[in-house]
């Protein structure tokens, strides 16, 4: 059984002022969203533009937004989302700069995400001397900037470090085997205006982490510390931050 | 501290100038089809600047004074009709809402209670529409 879903994807190409296209196809509900933009792209449009790799949802690379709300659209069936007849309007990420079409700029959210600590690959020496950690990294956060395209802080404040990056310090200043200058570093930033104290707790970012890494609860957890600490410094006490974690 | 800037041209896609998108304050005031939390988020937006724009008023209402007693009065006598009774009723929702969402805000932008901040919501909520029934009875009626 096939059913007929209309989709209403946001276009833009440079130069050209972003418009919106729709395209009618035939699909079986239990397919997933991004099979029928592969199927619009192969039959029906070869211009379009979508970024993909794993169909998994290991990779993060294929995220957008369906009907208003981030989704990796290789893990959510077509009847997931919408009835036969239905339509899905797919749109770029919120927040981030788009290059074409569906596929957006992640240069900047990755250099937050390196300014952490916490960049997808980790250039070491050559490979036969140094172990495999050194070059690859497997946290749970795959980087498909969702939780930031979800933030209404990002949406108005670029500067403002977000969801993932946070999530990534959180993990790194409890790491044993980063080093504590780099640790004090990555507080720094943490503890600061754009940083955790930007949150306004509206914890979309943990909503649509399709990872479970729940960054508003990490955004929490790293506030609870800064405020527990201020507290034990009012009162005098010795400061209880993460080994290697002095208050600024 | 400083983030880095947007750049103007694309690293990943070089030669490409990605469009820029701006900020997106709406994104402040669509809490449709988003979590629970966010429409907790919208409501502390929209009820704090509710809140502002009720102080504004309540200024120029107090410049009423100005006009004497006679002016005091006739604005007293306005405030005591079915609309502005029903404007009353909106500020204390404003009040009790922004208030008690803000304690959750807190409470949860603190460390604590994250687990649970939905079921606060929740609660708080309830609490805020029972008092808020018991207010409006009372504007009605006392």
């Amino acid at each position: 059984m096939t059913w007929t879903v209309t989709y209403e994807i946001a276009r833009y190409k440079p130069g050209e002022p972003p418009r919106t296209d729709t395209f009618k196809v035939e699909i079986e509900p239990h397919r997933t969203v991004l099979d029928g933009i592969e199927m619009i792209w192969a039959y029906q449009d070869r211009t379009l533009t979508f970024r993909h790799a794993c169909h998994h949802a290991s990779c993060g690379s294929c995220a957008f937004v369906v009907n208003g709300v981030e989704v990796l659209p290789c893990i959510v069936e077509i009847q997931s989302v919408v009835e036969n007849g239905g339509t899905l309007r797919c749109e770029p990420l919120y927040s981030f700069p788009v290059v074409s079409d569906l596929v957006v700029d992640m240069g900047p959210f990755f250099e937050k995400m390196r300014m952490m600590e916490m960049p997808i690959i980790t250039p070491t020496g050559p490979l036969p001397q140094q172990p495999a950690d050194d070059y690859n990294r497997f946290e749970n956060c795959i980087e498909c900037g969702m939780c930031m395209s979800a933030c209404p802080v990002v949406a108005t404040d670029p500067n403002y470090l977000g969801p993932a990056p946070l999530a990534a310090a959180h993990r790194i200043i409890q790491r044993p085997d980063i080093p504590e200058e780099t640790k004090q570093r990555i507080w720094e930033l943490v503890d600061s205006d754009n940083g955790l104290w930007r949150c306004h707790v509206a914890m979309e970012c943990t909503a649509v982490c399709p990872s479970d890494v729940d960054p508003g609860g990490k955004i929490m957890d790293l506030r609870r510390l800064a405020t527990a600490n201020r507290i034990r410094k009012l009162l005098g006490l010795k400061p209880k931050l993460p080994v290697g974690v002095e208050d600024a | 501290m400083t983030t880095p800037d947007y750049p103007s041209e694309s690293k990943a896609y070089p030669g490409q100038k990605p469009r820029p998108r701006g900020r997106d304050v709406s994104r402040w005031f669509l809490p449709f089809k988003r979590d629970v939390s966010y429409w907790g988020f919208v409501l502390n937006r929209v009820a704090g600047l509710g809140l502002v724009l009720y102080l504004l008023l309540h200024m120029v209402a107090l410049s009423q004074l100005l006009g004497g007693e006679a002016g005091w009065d006739r604005f007293i006598d306005l405030t005591t009709s079915p609309v502005f009774l029903t404007l009353d009723v909106i500020l204390l929702a404003g009040i009790i809402g922004h208030g008690l969402n803000g304690l959750r805000v807190a409470l949860v932008g603190s460390g604590l209670l994250v687990k649970w901040q939905r079921q606060l919501f929740y609660v708080l909520m309830t609490i805020a529409v029972v008092l808020l029934i018991i207010g409006g009875i009372l504007i009605f009626t006392a």
